[in-house]
């Protein structure tokens, strides 16, 4: 199958099943390999983004509420000063307790020793694409719990 | 007396801005880029142990599309900041990786990076992104086209200082 604009329409239409049996038939006859790659593709990251929904209504206790308070020098409040410039406040022998229990539960929960597996923390400035689809997907960097998702950059390009 | 105190203290600033401005000039990002081929296939998926490192990503969706992933290139790249390195993937399109700047601040090192992939045939940029990343974090592009499946490009770069 030759993929156009329309044919692309008609690919997503079939993938959400909004399409008559005679026109999935047509469809399901002309399919070529990248059409299969691309429903493939289609599946996952729906089953990715309903993972993730899932995992998010499932995630709640109190663990994560409790490392964000100890770990308050972390990456995410850097990551927070960075976008809102923010600065961090002076130092103080209870922000030094706070830094050390951070530092003990981040140890624990991320536990570097067990990671030659690269960290992201990426932010997209800017994406274009001319001839092609972008999309950004967000993976949860599981099982190395690090607090970043690693970010991913999917393109598709049109025939 | 209080003029030469003056010129004393601008020539200080002169000097720390030279400093400053040598120790910038000084600055030098070394980036890894493995260039992986996914290809469709059935069973468990199989990874070139070269790209081990990626395996966490690899096997979870949506790359589960995909069940081979061979290392067909690795370009290892030295930017000056502001510099770019121009290099081809296998489907013959040129990719350019330009290390725009970096920052350090408490907890951070961040590197800003661009990426751009082109079409030469079309004569269009397939891709022009630009995005900043922690040092030694990955960003991964997928889609391109190659040889009945898809390349993956994982790109990491660290700086000297």
């Amino acid at each position: 199958m030759k993929m156009g604009k329309p044919e692309d329409e008609r690919l997503q239409r079939y993938f959400d099943g909004e399409l008559t049996p005679e026109e999935r038939a047509q469809v399901e006859a002309g399919l070529s390999e990248d059409d299969r790659l691309r429903l493939a593709a289609l599946g996952e990251v729906r089953g990715l983004v309903a993972n993730a929904l899932t995992a998010e209504a499932a995630d709640i206790d109190l663990w994560p509420a409790l490392e964000k308070k100890l770990a308050g020098g972390g990456k995410a409040e850097a990551k927070a000063r960075r976008r809102w410039g923010l600065r961090a406040h002076p130092a103080s022998w209870s922000a030094g307790l706070v830094s050390a229990a951070a530092a003990a539960a981040l140890l624990f929960f991320v536990q570097p020793w067990h990671s030659g597996h690269p960290q992201n923390g990426c932010d997209i400035e800017s994406l274009e694409t001319v001839g092609a689809v972008a999309s950004v997907i967000h993976m949860d960097d599981a099982p190395h719990n690090g607090d970043e998702a690693t970010t991913v950059i999917w393109t598709t390009e049109d025939d | 007396m209080r003029l030469a105190r003056g010129a004393a203290a601008v020539a200080f600033g002169a000097v720390m801005l030279l400093a400053a401005g040598g120790a910038r000039a000084s600055e030098t990002a070394t980036c890894d880029v493995p260039i992986v081929h996914a290809l469709p296939g059935g069973g468990a998926a199989q990874i070139d142990p070269r790209i081990d490192s990626l395996k966490t990503y690899l096997t979870k969706p949506p790359f589960t599309a995909w069940h081979d992933f061979k290392l067909l290139n690795r370009e290892s790249l030295t930017l000056q900041e502001g510099g770019s390195a121009t290099f081809m993937l296998p489907n013959n399109r040129p990719a350019t990786l330009t290390f725009v700047g970096h920052s350090v601040g408490p907890n951070e090192h961040r590197i800003r990076l661009r990426l751009v992939i082109e079409h030469p045939e079309k004569q269009h940029r397939v891709l022009d992104t630009t995005f900043t990343l922690d040092e030694g974090g990955v960003v991964l592009n997928v889609g391109h086209r190659h040889d009945n499946g898809v390349l993956i490009l994982a790109v990491s770069c660290k700086t000297q200082n």
